[in-house]
């Protein structure tokens, strides 16, 4: 089956060239005759999603007018709660735990009318950088089912890669929609911190977590951002913004942060990005070396203000009003909690559940957490400072392509390194989208812009661009 | 960082986790290579004060007025009880 557009779907739904229930149809086949092998979905909501076609079929009868995603296939990651639904987040402590409400980037899908055709797999509580974090098995890399195709959110990017669905949501705190969507060969948007309700995400590090789409076009992805965007009471961070003035390629000033085309980049993906980068200045950009002198510092302190949250966000498991409990064998009140936690929770969340109590803990926090959120605070003022000089950066999105299955899942740290590119974006609370960008040996590379806060509208351009070039 | 076997019982008591032998020793380690890495940012000279949030925030007010859930909300939430009497969560005692 071909990838599509939403614009070419509602296109051929007008025209009644096809049925929604037979474009349904159409991915279900697609979801039986692949994700055996794949494994990108922990569940497809089948008999709902052909009802839901079979509504809109009735609303393209009877002409009433039809929403923005009006039938279009979404997948959500496990960790998004929708209402009557089970919801995992790749974890064994959540089972068989069921939204009792939905979250508001669902609400909104479904309100323009997308149809919700599954669940997918995920790193445990989004921990991870592989999808091999999942308490229900690993999920595998379309372009090579021997290696991973990133992670967290490495169902919801191989699903679209696969074109089991049209689109998908991820969620990214460090690189979790960037990355599976660099090693998947998609679109991945992590959006600026605010731009979209969170209300509904299992939290996992609250002051770096965002919402954001799945596309195999920009354009798609743009529409699926605007769908999800804004003001929500139930997220107090969330905000209303307008879109920035336009900016056109020409002219254009787009950074080149020397720190990311350093030692630990795979010479053949530089190769790649500068490729591109000759082509953009051809067209008229000017590109500039630019200096984002802390990102040697980035991950450090990501991997202890992530944790410091972790621990925090993850002490609500504990047994007691929802997910696993073993509250029969035990005790006292305390051991619920230790025993429910012991078997609920994977290796990676206990680790980080670990660091993040270290790093928190009297005698401690001065040295680490407070020293991390100082970091944060300058690596802020390094975008700030070359924002002030250019309109763009341009990185590889990640230092390789995607790695072999088990190739890292023994070291945390090797791991923790297939972040570096991401990370400080979150930190700064920035927003930057990884369009694929060609590939190196049979492997998807991915070409990740960095932008000013909530100026998606004009990243979503210049990725565009480039979609454009390497056509 | 050195980190001792004493250490990692005490996080793992305050964290709530209870930990086998093997994990104990495993996360030692993890935990050990992880700070070494970690604490190069301590070698960092960073001047001024510890900046919580940044200039942008503001807080947000609203009225202090009872919303409370929908039924179906509620009978969600009462359902995904592990264990209950009636409409009541049950839990175990204290000691």
């Amino acid at each position: 089956m071909n990838k599509t557009s939403i614009k070419q779907i509602h296109q051929d739904l007008l025209a009644k060239k096809i049925s929604c229930e037979d474009l349904i149809k159409n991915y279900l086949n697609e979801i039986d005759k692949l994700d055996g092998q794949i494994k990108a979905f922990l569940e497809v909501f089948k008999d709902e999603a052909l009802q839901e076609a079979k509504k809109v079929d009735l609303k393209i009868k009877n002409g009433e007018p039809l929403g923005t995603l009006e039938g279009i296939p979404v997948a959500i990651k496990d960790n998004l709660l929708y209402e009557g639904h089970l919801s995992s987040s790749g974890s064994k402590i959540l089972e068989n735990y069921v939204g009792s409400y939905t979250a508001t980037a669902v609400k909104k899908l479904k309100e323009a009318g997308a149809i919700i055709i599954g669940r997918t797999n995920m790193d445990e509580f989004a921990m991870g950088s592989s999808t091999e974090n999942s308490a229900y098995g690993v999920t595998r890399n379309p372009y090579d089912l021997k290696r991973v195709p990133g992670g967290s959110s490495g169902g919801s990017a191989a699903a679209v890669a696969t074109n089991m669905s049209v689109l998908s949501l991820g969620s990214d705190t460090g690189g979790s929609i960037r990355q599976p969507a660099a090693f998947c060969g998609v679109v991945g948007l992590k959006p600026t911190y605010g731009a979209v309700s969170r209300f509904g995400l299992m939290a996992m590090s609250s002051s770096l977590d965002q919402i954001g789409p799945f596309a195999n076009n920009v354009e798609d992805a743009q529409i699926l951002f605007n769908v999800i965007k804004g003001k929500d009471k139930k997220d107090a961070t969330s905000k209303d913004f307008q879109d920035k003035k336009n900016k056109t390629i020409a002219g254009l000033k787009i950074g080149l942060p020397k720190e990311y085309f350093a030692k630990g980049l795979d010479k053949k993906i530089e190769k790649n990005i500068l490729q591109t980068l000759d082509l953009l200045k051809k067209a008229g950009a000017e590109i500039k070396e630019v200096s984002l002198p802390n990102t040697e510092h980035a991950l450090a302190a990501y991997y202890l203000i992530m944790p410091a949250e972790v621990s925090s966000n993850l002490a609500r498991f504990d047994g007691i009003r929802f997910g696993l409990s073993l509250d029969k064998e035990v005790e006292n009140l305390a051991e619920v909690y230790k025993k429910s936690r012991a078997q609920g929770f994977g290796a990676e969340a206990k680790r980080r559940i670990m660091l993040g109590t270290f790093a928190l803990s009297s005698g401690y926090f001065d040295a680490y957490y407070k020293k991390a959120r100082q970091v944060q605070e300058l690596i802020r003022q390094d975008f700030d400072n070359v924002f002030k000089e250019v309109d763009y950066l341009i990185t590889p999105t990640t230092p390789t392509t995607a790695f072999k299955i088990g190739e890292k899942s023994s070291d945390p740290l090797e791991m923790y390194l297939s972040d570096i590119y991401t990370v400080s974006v979150n930190l700064a609370g920035l927003p930057a989208i990884s369009v694929p960008n060609g590939m190196v040996e049979k492997l998807p590379v991915g070409l990740q812009i960095i932008g000013q806060h909530f100026d998606e509208h004009n990243l979503f351009s210049v990725a565009q661009y480039i979609e454009e070039i390497n056509k | 960082m050195t980190i001792s076997k004493d250490l990692i019982e005490h996080l793992a008591n305050l964290a709530r986790l209870e930990l086998t032998p093997a994990e104990k020793k495993k996360y030692l380690k993890d935990l050990s290579s992880i700070l070494d890495y970690v604490e190069k940012i301590g070698q960092l000279g960073v001047k001024g004060d510890f900046v919580l949030f940044n200039a942008e925030t503001t807080n947000i007010w609203r009225d202090d007025i009872k919303e409370g859930c929908p039924l179906e909300e509620t009978k969600g939430i009462i359902q995904s009880f592990p264990d209950k009497e009636g409409d009541l969560l049950k839990v175990k005692g204290v000691f």
